[in-house]
């Protein structure tokens, strides 16, 4: 399924100023983030265009997080500006600087790789080191600098073992500091989270949101894990088969998505299918749904016509208090599932319309209700949003 | 549940036709030959102390030991580059290189040595054409001295060093190196600091591996070899069969006995160094792969102090563009080693159809002059002949002894499996001569020498081992599940085996009657002893040929015999075509253990 308004191909992010970008080329090396501008990045594999068209700017400082789908072309385009791919097309530049043909070595890029690739012959320390002796630097400097960094990372007393006899969490943050260790403007994190679990993960997150923060590094992310992405990025950069489809700020993009793809992929969402249709005593545009409920649109879907979604965020929803909303409709609760904090309510409104709600396990907010009980379920016109079907569908 | 008296009594019986072969046939006469060397009454050392005070001995035991050093040394540096190419390509160019490396392994020994002795010989084609280019004058000296050795050898012993590396580099993530470059290294010092030290293992096992096998090496040496080229093995022949001194040659051969065995032990272990938290794995970890890393400290450190100013310049290297196709110097090194792996063999088909009474490359005109030759002349068809009615009868026996075997050793569970095991394999492992000249005894005693059925014996004997690393491996990959499952279902365990495991072996049965078939066609050490007048075989047609003769029906049973092999290689992939992934014959049988001194 395509919609209609999927961003136009190879739109050109320029979230920042262009100054910004001209700003960092003087910036010392090593104390600041680098700003990233990819323009026109493609690369093919045989024909098929793993990576499209591509072109994004990045602010120095920035964390962005590159979030799509398996098989969407994240890696290539970190790999990219690694240096470890050629592009078919297109050009990196780093600080200004053209480094589209520059060699991996000479990139000056801290990276994370998915699987660490840690060195399992070098201890801790020698890993960790092993940037600063590629770049020949005084062992005094080597010293200082790997003892900087085993704290920065918390793991003082492990600089001694080798990779084999660490847990994966102190493997990722070895991996991060080795990464680190030379000052690096951009450092590019190819799903470093992924190898760990909940907790790990999530307490990692927070480290990481730190660290940033404290060294000022520019971050690109890589990730399939929209509540990683949401949690830790300035920016989130949603890319679905090679192509950009939008980027913008976290909640930008939850709030205003701009395709049912990215709705769907960011959060959870409740669509209802149907028609867009003029009503005829006024003049609003409303979607009749499968099972013939008018819904109304909101502004900017005013106009539209065609087959077309609607989508309302479960959360927006209230249950039985029709007063306070404007739009509402009687069903019945089909489903209940309990996850703590939060309900869910999956409302049949007619055996076309199901709606999931979910409440706040809150005391005395929660209807009294069970499977089978009617209710209304109503939302504010300003939480709908409307994407229009493309016909070729 | 089959009962754990019923489970003995299984093993027993499968192991049963191994060990009456093996016990009377191999184990005695081996340790006749111990007994032999502390002499023919009582116990004296007298051969030993004779064999460490000549200095002769001494000095042939050191050269052989340098010319299997550097035979070693050689194949490393011009191996690695090999399987590293194996390491990054694709999997289908992977096994094509695996099979041009496998294919010489396939062909006869004599028949390499022979076309080595055409290519390097003073009339030969290096020779030829570099006299009609006018490059040189006289005909440069390659082959009967230490330079044709070295080169037959490494062309033999390769494979046998690609094969533990490519082992080794397979379990390196080649991310690693990705890894590096971003971490500012170039993709040269990267493979120095990172990869080399990392296949250390492989390198150690390979060295291990075509050392031991060099040095147990006899018919290579002895035909391409100098009067000077003498080898310690060579010398051991010569005691028994000029000079009869049978208790030197026993003594000499526990030694070489005790030597190989000492370097299997060290080969086994440092395969598996990586796990091994013993002294050998402690070595190989902290000299082999974290000492490049202290030497790259080290040279800074003091370069620091020499050069003060060096840092600081080295910071402003220039930085390059990107240099074209990666790896491009790897892959061109391999294919041509590659090439010359598999050039020498074809030279001889032109050869073989040539019309000349001399090897003359190219041919002025072809026929097929010698291959009637070889079908008309008696000499040439009765060892044949016999040849293929002896790997016949070796190849029966060796499947019907080593499969039961296989079966044991696997799915069995009793004490001394570890001794079982090591003694069904360690034919490939003692040299050949020395198991030749036991057996030999053996039969004289017993007047076995010249029959068919004795040197089929001898043959099934070494074939076993192939047999049984082949099906094990076959078995160890088939899932025990199977079986338990036929039984659950309500089928006796030999049923179950009859109907269940046997079609899933069969791939690996097939490539292991190939290579028994192999091993007892091409062997030429064991039938130079055994198969006297009566019971002479193609090989050893071939060695009194090659050595006293050079005539080109040698090129045309060699081209025969090439052919021959080949399209036995291709029936044995045959059935397994349709089914899961062909296996090469061999493969298996080579990673697990060494060529043994053909
Ligand atoms: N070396 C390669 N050769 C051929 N195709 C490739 C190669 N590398 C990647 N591709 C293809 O390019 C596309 C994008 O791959 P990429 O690894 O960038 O995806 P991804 O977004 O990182 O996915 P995942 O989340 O699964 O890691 C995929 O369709 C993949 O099959
Ligand atoms: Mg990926």
């Amino acid at each position: 399924m395509t919609s209609l308004d999927v961003v136009p191909q190879g739109l050109v992010l320029r979230g920042r100023s262009q100054t910004q970008v001209n700003n960092s080329i003087h910036q010392p090396p090593g104390t600041k983030g680098g700003c990233v501008q990819l323009s026109e990045l493609t690369k093919e594999y045989g024909g098929i265009r793993a990576v499209d068209d591509v072109s994004v700017d990045i602010a120095a400082g920035e964390f962005v997080t590159v979030l799509g789908p398996s098989g969407s072309g994240k890696t290539t385009v970190l790999m990219m500006i690694a240096g470890l791919t050629e592009p078919s097309a297109g050009s990196i530049a780093i600080g200004g600087r053209d480094i589209t043909h520059l060699r991996p070595q000479h990139r000056n890029l801290g990276v994370v790789f998915q699987s660490y690739a840690l060195f399992p012959h070098l201890t801790v320390a020698e890993n960790i080191e092993f940037p600063l002796r590629m770049r020949r630097r005084s062992e005094t400097e080597v010293r200082r600098k790997v003892k900087d960094m085993l704290d920065l990372v918390r793991l003082p007393n492990i600089a001694q073992r080798v990779p084999g006899e660490l847990s994966g969490g102190q493997q990722q943050r070895v991996a991060l500091a080795r990464a680190l260790i030379f000052d690096p403007p951009v450092l590019l994190l190819d799903e470093p989270l992924s190898a760990l679990d909940k907790k790990l993960r999530e307490s990692m997150q927070f480290e990481l949101r730190e660290l940033h923060r404290k060294l000022g590094v520019t971050v690109i992310n890589v990730t399939h894990d929209q509540t990683e992405a949401l949690v830790m990025s300035d920016r989130v950069i949603i890319m679905r088969d090679g192509r950009v489809v939008q980027s913008g700020s976290p909640s930008e993009l939850y709030e205003h998505p701009k395709s049912s793809f990215v709705a769907d992929f960011l959060g959870t969402s409740n669509f209802l299918k149907g028609e867009l249709q003029k009503s005829r005593d006024t003049d609003e545009s409303s979607l009749v749904t499968l099972g013939g409920l008018r819904c109304r649109a909101p502004q900017a879907a005013q106009g539209l016509k065609g087959p077309a979604r609607l989508m309302i965020r479960p959360e927006r929803i209230v249950l039985n208090v029709p007063a306070a909303t404007q739009e509402h409709f009687a069903g019945r609760i089909a489903e209940i599932a309990y996850t703590g904090d939060l309900i869910r309510y999956r409302v049949a409104l007619n055996d076309r319309d199901v709606i999931d709600v979910t409440l706040q396990n809150k005391s005395g907010h929660l209807p009294q209700s069970s499977i089978g009980s009617d209710v209304t379920v109503g939302w504010s016109l300003e939480d709908v949003h409307v994407f229009v079907e493309s016909t070729t569908e | 549940m089959i009962s754990r008296v019923s489970h003995r009594i299984g093993v027993i019986s499968l192991l049963l036709p191994a060990a009456l072969l093996l016990l009377p046939l191999y184990l005695y006469p081996l340790v006749e030959i111990v007994s032999r060397s502390l002499g023919d009454k009582g116990w004296s050392t007298a051969n030993y102390l004779e064999l460490f005070q000549d200095p002769f001995m001494l000095r042939v035991l050191y050269q052989t030991f340098r010319f299997a050093l550097v035979i070693s040394v050689l194949c490393v540096l011009v191996g690695y580059p090999i399987a590293y190419a194996m390491r990054i390509v694709s999997n289908r160019t992977r096994r094509t290189i695996a099979l041009l490396i496998l294919l010489p392994l396939w062909t006869s020994i004599l028949v390499r040595g022979f076309a080595w002795i055409v290519i390097l010989g003073r009339n030969g084609i290096v020779n030829t054409t570099l006299t009609d280019l006018g490059i040189v004058d006289e005909p440069l000296k390659l082959v009967y001295n230490t330079v044709g050795v070295y080169i037959g050898m490494v062309h033999i012993m390769l494979p046998f060093m690609v094969l533990p590396l490519y082992n080794s580099l397979s379990r390196i993530d080649l991310r690693l190196l990705s890894a590096a470059e971003t971490l500012g290294s170039r993709p040269i010092s990267a493979f120095f600091w990172i990869v080399l030290p990392l296949s250390m293992p492989g390198v150690l096992a390979g060295l291990l591996l075509v050392f031991m096998s060099s040095v147990g090496m006899f018919v290579l040496p002895a035909l391409l070899g100098g009067l000077s080229d003498i080898t310690y093995i060579m010398l051991i022949e010569k005691q028994v069969s000029e000079l009869n001194n049978w208790g030197l040659a026993a003594a000499m051969s526990v030694l070489l006995l005790v030597v190989t065995g000492i370097l299997t032990l060290l080969y086994e272990r440092t395969l598996n160094s990586e796990a091994s938290s013993g002294i050998l794995g402690q070595i190989v970890r902290h000299v082999f792969q974290r000492g490049p890393i202290h030497l790259l400290v080290w040279r800074e450190r003091i370069l620091a102090r020499l050069l003060p100013l060096r840092a600081s310049q080295l910071a402003n290297r220039k930085q390059s563009a990107r240099l074209a196709p990666r790896h491009l110097l790897v892959k061109c090194w391999s294919w041509a080693v590659l090439v010359c792996l598999v050039l020498p063999l074809l030279v001889l088909f032109p050869l073989a159809f040539s019309n000349e009474t001399f090897l003359h490359f190219p041919p002025h005109s072809y026929s097929l002059r010698w291959f009637e030759n070889f079908f008309s002349r008696d000499d040439w068809r009765t060892p044949a002949i016999t040849s293929i009615k002896v790997a016949i009868l070796t190849t029966i026996g060796a499947i019907l002894i080593g499969v039961p075997a296989a079966y044991a050793i696997v799915r069995g569970r009793f004490p001394g499996k570890g001794i079982v095991t090591a003694i069904l394999i360690s034919p490939m492992i003692v040299p050949s001569l020395i198991f030749a000249i036991s057996l030999y005894a053996l039969y004289a005693r017993f007047n076995l020498l010249g029959t068919l059925g004795g040197l089929a014996l001898g043959h099934i004997i070494i074939a076993l081992p192939y047999v049984v690393v082949t099906v094990s491996a076959g078995l160890k990959s088939t899932d025990e599940l199977l079986e338990a499952a036929a039984l659950t279902m309500g089928a006796g365990p030999i049923r179950a085996f009859w109907i269940v495991t046997l079609p899933v072996l069969r791939p690996a049965i097939v490539s292991a009657a190939f290579l028994a078939f192999l091993t007892s066609f091409d062997d030429v050490i064991l039938s130079l002893f055994l198969s006297g007048l009566s019971a002479k075989t193609l090989p050893v047609r071939m060695w009194e040929g090659i050595r006293f003769e050079i005539d080109p029906t040698i090129a045309a049973v060699s081209v025969m015999l090439m052919l021959i092999t080949i399209g036995f290689k291709f029936a044995a992939e045959w059935p397994s075509r349709r089914g899961a992934k062909s296996n090469i014959p061999g493969l298996t049988a080579m990673q697990a253990a060494d060529a043994g001194g053909r």
